[in-house]
């Protein structure tokens, strides 16, 4: 089916998969690169007959959006792309691919710009991954006035989702949580001196949230002095073996353990010098280890504060069982914005565009004949009717003309109509939050 | 003028149950740190209260501290000055429930029985008499907000050494933030009462109205010393924390036991009987 310009239908389809329908190894394995996406954009452009199209993919989805595809069967389509492209065939693996057409397409786009389709729910980073696949759609000649703007609609939605709810609110990782907790502790982390015992991923990962709090001063401890010195070089932390512990303990204000060894690596008498050496000041333990690093019964120091996985994981459940409470307010930003979108489109319906930008032009010079009346003998206001008429006529032909074949024009037809209902304010009255710009 | 203080007795105690009102939404709800409604009403409320103090010292002469009622009043005054002065410096809304509502209580007491002034039993027209008397309630206001952070401190240092993450975690600044509230609202509390012993003693020995063995006057002496000592503990000693906390609020207990002592079982010319 064909969209043009002066149609009331959208015609936009989003066919997909995502970490709700398709396992992790699918996933990953149709994961595009930058050439393949615009690969694919310009098979959907030229095979598909897609005026416009663009492609989403990340570690938990691949979706393909479209408008005005001509082709009858658009998942089957994409699923003869995809196997082009990755050389994986969804229907033989039993695999299914889901379609959605408008409204309820737009309102996927929507829902997968606010974190509402995320596995973790609000996760900030997928609004990000959709600005990209603007760009990249931008750039392999697939977005159009109609993605352009609907894309814009996606961000604005996901920027107010993230300020008028609190659907990215609290943290949603152990790691995360531990760092939100030592904040809750100590206040500001920049003036705060962390020591990292273990040099793997997870350690990694707490040097990376300690410094986007803005932690700069770290000290690694771990076996493995080669891996040490890899994560200490990100900051220049200083490395040390895991027997200097009990000297550069009492130094730190956080103490992160992630490592894999079978027994406690810092025992309570160790701690209780440490606490003596620093005069009581609060000190933040956090435990991301299985078996785990810390003696518990450090935890019942004075100002000791003694986190370990279970601890945190609460914080995360807490996070999320209020994300999903906000589920609500997002939706209703969702259909706000949808309403919006939705209206534009309607406004670029063809025929009442042309009737209304004539009529604009006539009324005004209705108006100003009107009011110059008394200045006319009355028997020369039939002449001067007929010559403001023809003034207009001559000079409204050109434009509705053009106007008239922005139709068969597509994308180009569809700005241009855009355009004039922008210059003249075509229907302004309706809707007057239309020029709010969205980023 | 004069028909302010009766319009202004019944509206205060209005403006700082709204001021409560509106502090107990920002604490209840998730993302409204920054309502601007509560800090506003409470501002209103410390500037019609400003004004009801003045119009009552301009009528009366002297500064409206003849009754206990009238001190319970500017009390509730210069506490909401250093709480606003806290706010401000801190950034920090969510504590506000737990200041205001005392303000608001304190004045509805004042508010209702407080209406007829005595006989004023002592001379309170000296400057320095004056300076002693407010400088004294300022203090005792920064040691009362220097209370509330501490119990919030130990109440949110056990909901964290728990593990408890409730409502009060999520709302509550940074635990180093309630400590730092505590210890410089004492630590101001603490100059301000050294002014108000300083200025009480010169008045004294200017005027001879009373004696420097009043109960008062050591009572208040024993209660300058432990804040003293808490603020000594911390700053030299190294002592943080729940001990720390704990010091302040012996200091506190000290300067309520002290006050309802004076009142109750010493004849002292500090006692509003």
């Amino acid at each position: 089916m064909t969209s043009k310009a002066g149609q009331a239908t959208l015609d936009f389809l989003c066919v997909g998969l995502n970490h709700e329908t398709s396992p992790l190894e699918v996933r990953d394995a149709l994961v595009m690169n930058e050439a393949e996406v615009e690969r694919a954009i310009h098979v959907l452009r030229h095979r598909a007959g897609a005026e416009e199209a663009l492609i989403l993919s990340t570690c938990n989805r691949t979706e393909v959006y479209a408008r005005g595809a001509s082709v009858t069967d658009l998942p089957l389509f994409v699923n003869d792309l995809l196997r082009e492209i990755k050389g994986m065939d969804l229907g033989a693996r039993g695999h299914r691919l889901y379609a959605y057409r408008e409204p309820d397409s737009v309102r996927h786009l929507f829902r997968v710009a606010c974190g509402l389709n995320s596995q973790v729910l609000g996760e900030p980073q997928i609004a990000g991954q959709v600005k990209d696949a603007i760009t990249l759609a931008a750039r392999s000649g697939g977005s159009g006035p109609v993605t352009e703007r609907l894309l814009d609609a996606a961000l604005r939605c996901a920027k107010r989702a993230r300020t008028e709810t609190g659907i990215g609110r609290g943290p949603v990782s152990s790691v995360y949580a531990g760092v939100s907790l030592a904040s809750k502790v100590l206040g500001h982390l920049a003036d705060k001196r962390v020591l990292l015992v273990g040099s793997g991923e997870m350690a990694g990962l707490a040097m990376i949230h300690l410094m986007d709090a803005g932690v700069a001063q770290f000290t690694v401890a771990a076996r493995n002095r080669e891996r040490a010195s890899a994560l200490a070089s990100r900051t220049g932390a200083r490395v040390v073996t895991l027997e200097a512990i009990p000297v550069v303990l009492p130094g730190a204000d956080i103490v992160v353990c992630a490592t894999s060894a079978p027994g406690t690596i810092i025992g309570e008498p160790a701690l209780r010098a440490a606490m003596r050496i620093r005069k009581n000041r609060p000190l933040l333990l956090l435990d991301l280890a299985v078996p785990r690093d810390i003696d518990p019964a450090a935890g019942r120091l004075p100002n000791v504060f003694l986190h370990d996985l279970d601890a945190l994981a609460g914080i995360v459940a807490q996070s999320l069982d209020q994300r999903r409470a906000e589920v609500p307010g997002v939706e209703a930003i969702i259909e706000d914005e949808m309403l919006r979108f939705m209206r534009w489109h309607r406004s670029l319906e063809l025929k009442p565009t042309v009737t209304e930008f004539r009529a604009q032009f006539e009324r005004i010079a209705q108006e100003e004949l009107e009011r110059h009346r008394g200045r006319f003998r009355p028997e020369d206001l039939p002449a001067l009717q007929a010559l403001t008429r023809g003034i207009v006529q001559k000079l409204l032909h050109r434009p509705t003309t053009r106007l008239n074949r922005a139709g068969e024009d597509g994308g180009t037809g569809i700005r241009r109509i855009d355009a004039v209902r922008e210059l003249f304010g075509i229907e302004r009255e309706e809707d007057p939050d239309e020029d709010r710009d969205p980023r | 003028m004069r028909f302010l203080v009766p319009l202004l007795t019944t509206l205060l105690p209005v403006l700082y149950a709204l001021a409560t009102a509106a502090y107990a939404r920002t604490y209840a709800r998730e993302g409204s740190a920054k309502d601007r409604l509560g800090p506003i009403t409470l501002r209103l409320a410390v500037l019609l209260h400003l004004v009801y103090l003045s119009v009552r010292g301009v009528l009366e002469g002297h500064l409206p501290l003849a009754s206990v009622y009238d001190f319970l009043s500017a009390t509730g005054f210069s506490m909401a000055v250093v709480y606003l002065y806290v706010e401000a410096r801190e950034g920090i809304r969510t504590t506000g429930i737990f200041v205001i509502p005392f303000i608001f209580l304190i004045q509805i007491v004042s508010s209702a029985y407080g209406g007829k002034t005595p006989p004023d039993p002592i001379a309170l027209r000296p400057i320095w008499f004056e300076l002693h008397t407010l400088t004294a309630v300022l203090g005792y206001s920064a040691f009362a907000v220097s209370a509330i952070y501490g119990i919030l401190f130990l109440l949110l240092y056990r909901e964290i050494r728990a593990n408890h993450f409730s409502h009060f975690f999520r709302r509550m600044p940074p635990l180093e933030a309630l400590g730092q509230m505590n210890i410089r609202a004492a630590g101001g509390g603490l100059a301000l009462l050294t002014l108000a012993i300083v200025l009480g003693v010169g008045w004294l020995k200017r005027s001879g109205a009373g004696s420097l063995t009043d109960p008062m006057v050591w009572l208040t002496i024993l209660v300058w010393c432990v804040f003293a000592f808490s603020l000594l503990a911390y700053h030299r000693f190294g002592w943080r924390g729940p001990r720390a906390i704990y010091m302040s609020l012996v200091g506190f207990t000290t300067l309520l036991l002290s006050r309802v002592a004076v009142d109750l079982f010493f004849h002292s010319f500090h006692s509003f009987r």
